[in-house]
């Protein structure tokens, strides 16, 4: 084992050196992002990226609210409801492939599925659906990890007042969960926000304002994707890129505070 | 006297360990029933069959009869939450949900389906009173429960069981984990409770089962020993094993 002094110290060290480098490489990169950025982020970018903000949001909003219910109930029939037998062991399976999967695969599957073989439009709504099954292991692990730690007085106190499994759900498990299923859900904000390859073949291109789920149009990230791939796309060349970048992270961190709000209130309420 | 709980050849198995062995056992309304034995000898196992606790232990198999009010609870057929409703359980560790006192004492006739403000507002009333919790709590009733004292938790713990007006509550160890003075507090409650309900008390301490209970019944490995009047157990019990345990000469 580890227990000479020198070792000790050496781990130490290790350590540190790690987290040095680390913070310096998330700084050095926002900050990059943000120097390059901030010269481009005007009024014109804005109004330009102002579809492409409206899109990514309605991508965000769509995908969570089909997995959050589905991720969330998958993770307590896994946890509360179930013995290890067959199918728990199929879905962990299930779960734990989709976790590993790259995403260029979801994006091939959501194109031959849902555009070829559904026959559904490229639009809005088909990306959230990808989306929402690309994260779904996010919030089923997260909200799966949070019943663990439930003390189980509080279920058992529950159903010993004439509480029924659903009711117990309700009002002890999902409230004491609800950090996990932040966890989770910030975790999915990030990943919709930056996803390129699930979701550029099946929700089309557009430039204006979307007026609805089904209509198509351009993310932030694939628009991303396409200037730096293709600078003369954009009016500003490469630069635009770098102000689109700023904006996507701008968005990512005002959607995690929103999330944090919401829960605070959440919480403030239930006293 | 009437009884409320009529326990006829109880058998009871978790996968292969028999943990109950042919349990035979008549409680009275309104009495206080303690059950003592040594540790592992199925006391709580018994008293979660009584309101059918077990049914969320995998594995768990249990035979015989449990007629409650005449009536067989331990069948398929026979909702377990009806059967909560009427048998109320407080726990060794006090588990307050992380909500206000308030909400704690409605919980179980919210559940029920009363959403009378008014009614509602009675009830806490009169559940924290009997829980001789009232004083202590009537002016932050909207507090969190959490903030309350271990003993003042277990009390609330027992008026949110009254709130639902069962007509048993069984206890396991209520005050394992209480300082003498709760302690003492939780033993007058339970004697004050028994005008109004019948209660089933887990206990490991003698001096507590001879205080507070009227009848007694002894565990060991599994097997009802001996089931009898409080004062005839502890004064000239009729099994050796019984008076070997409550004289301490038994582990
Ligand atoms: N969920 C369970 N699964 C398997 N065996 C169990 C389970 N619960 C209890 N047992 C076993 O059944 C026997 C009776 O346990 P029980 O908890 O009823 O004892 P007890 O008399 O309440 O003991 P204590 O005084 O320590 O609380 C013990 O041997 C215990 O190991
Ligand atoms: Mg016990």
């Amino acid at each position: 084992m580890l227990n000479h002094p020198w070792q000790v110290k050496l781990i130490k060290i290790l350590t540190y050196l790690a987290t040095i480098l680390l913070v310096l490489l998330v700084f050095w990169m926002v900050s990059f992002i943000i120097i390059q950025g901030i010269s481009y982020l005007n009024m014109t970018l804005l109004k330009e990226s102002s579809s492409l903000i409206i899109t990514t949001l309605m991508v965000v909003f769509l995908a969570l609210l089909i997995a959050l219910p589905l991720g969330i109930f998958s993770a307590i029939y896994l946890q509360v409801y179930t013995n290890n037998g067959k199918l728990v062991k199929m879905m962990r399976f299930s779960i734990d492939s989709l976790n590993g999967v790259p995403s260029i695969i979801f994006g091939l599957f959501a194109l031959s599925f849902f555009i070829y073989y559904l026959g559904l439009n490229r639009s809005i709504f088909s990306a959230s659906l990808i989306m929402s099954i690309v994260v779904l292991p996010l919030i089923i692990k997260n909200t799966e990890e949070a019943i663990k730690t439930i003390d189980i007085a509080q279920i058992q106190g529950s159903l010993a007042l004439g509480a029924s499994r659903f009711t117990t759900i309700n009002r002890v498990i999902i409230p004491y969960c609800i950090d996990g299923i932040i966890n989770g859900v910030i975790l999915a904000i990030g990943k919709i926000v930056g996803e390129t390859a699930a979701i550029m073949f099946v929700i089309g291109s557009a430039s204006s304002i979307p007026k609805s789920f089904f209509e198509p149009g351009s993310t932030l990230a694939t628009k991303l994707y396409l200037i730096i791939q293709e600078p003369t796309y954009s009016s500003n060349g490469i630069g635009s890129a770098y102000g689109i970048a700023l904006i996507l992270l701008l968005i990512v961190v005002l959607l995690n505070l929103l999330v944090k709000l919401v829960n605070h209130i959440f919480m403030k309420r239930r006293g | 006297m009437d009884n409320i709980f009529d326990i006829k050849n109880l058998n009871l198995w978790y996968g292969s360990k028999h943990a109950l062995q042919g349990i035979n056992l008549r409680i009275n309304k309104q009495s206080v029933v303690a059950l003592i034995g040594p540790s592992g000898c199925g006391k709580s196992t018994f008293l979660r069959c009584l309101n059918r606790m077990n049914d969320l232990i995998v594995n768990c198999h249990i035979e015989g009869s449990i007629l409650f009010n005449k009536v067989n609870v331990n069948s398929e057929r026979y909702d377990e939450i009806n059967l909560r409703k009427k048998v109320g359980m407080v726990f060794q560790r006090p588990n307050p949900f992380p909500m206000s006192i308030y909400e704690n004492v409605i919980y179980g006739p919210k559940c029920q389906g009363i959403t009378n403000k008014k009614r509602l507002d009675e009830l806490v009333e009169s559940s924290l009173k009997k829980a001789a919790l009232w004083e202590d709590v009537k002016d932050r009733l909207n507090s969190s429960a959490l903030g309350l004292s271990g003993g003042q938790q277990q009390r609330l713990c027992i008026a949110r069981a009254i709130a639902m007006e069962p007509d048993v509550i069984l206890m396991d160890e209520p005050t394992s984990a209480l300082d003498p003075i709760a302690t003492a507090k939780i033993e007058k409650l339970i004697i004050e409770l028994k005008a109004n309900y019948t209660i089933i008390i887990v206990t490991h301490s003698m001096q507590q089962a001879a205080r507070i209970s009227d009848y007694t019944a002894f565990f060991l490995m599994g097997e009802l020993i001996e089931y009898d009047k409080t004062d005839i157990i502890f004064a000239n019990p009729k099994n050796k094993k019984t008076e070997d345990y409550i004289t301490g000469r038994f582990g």
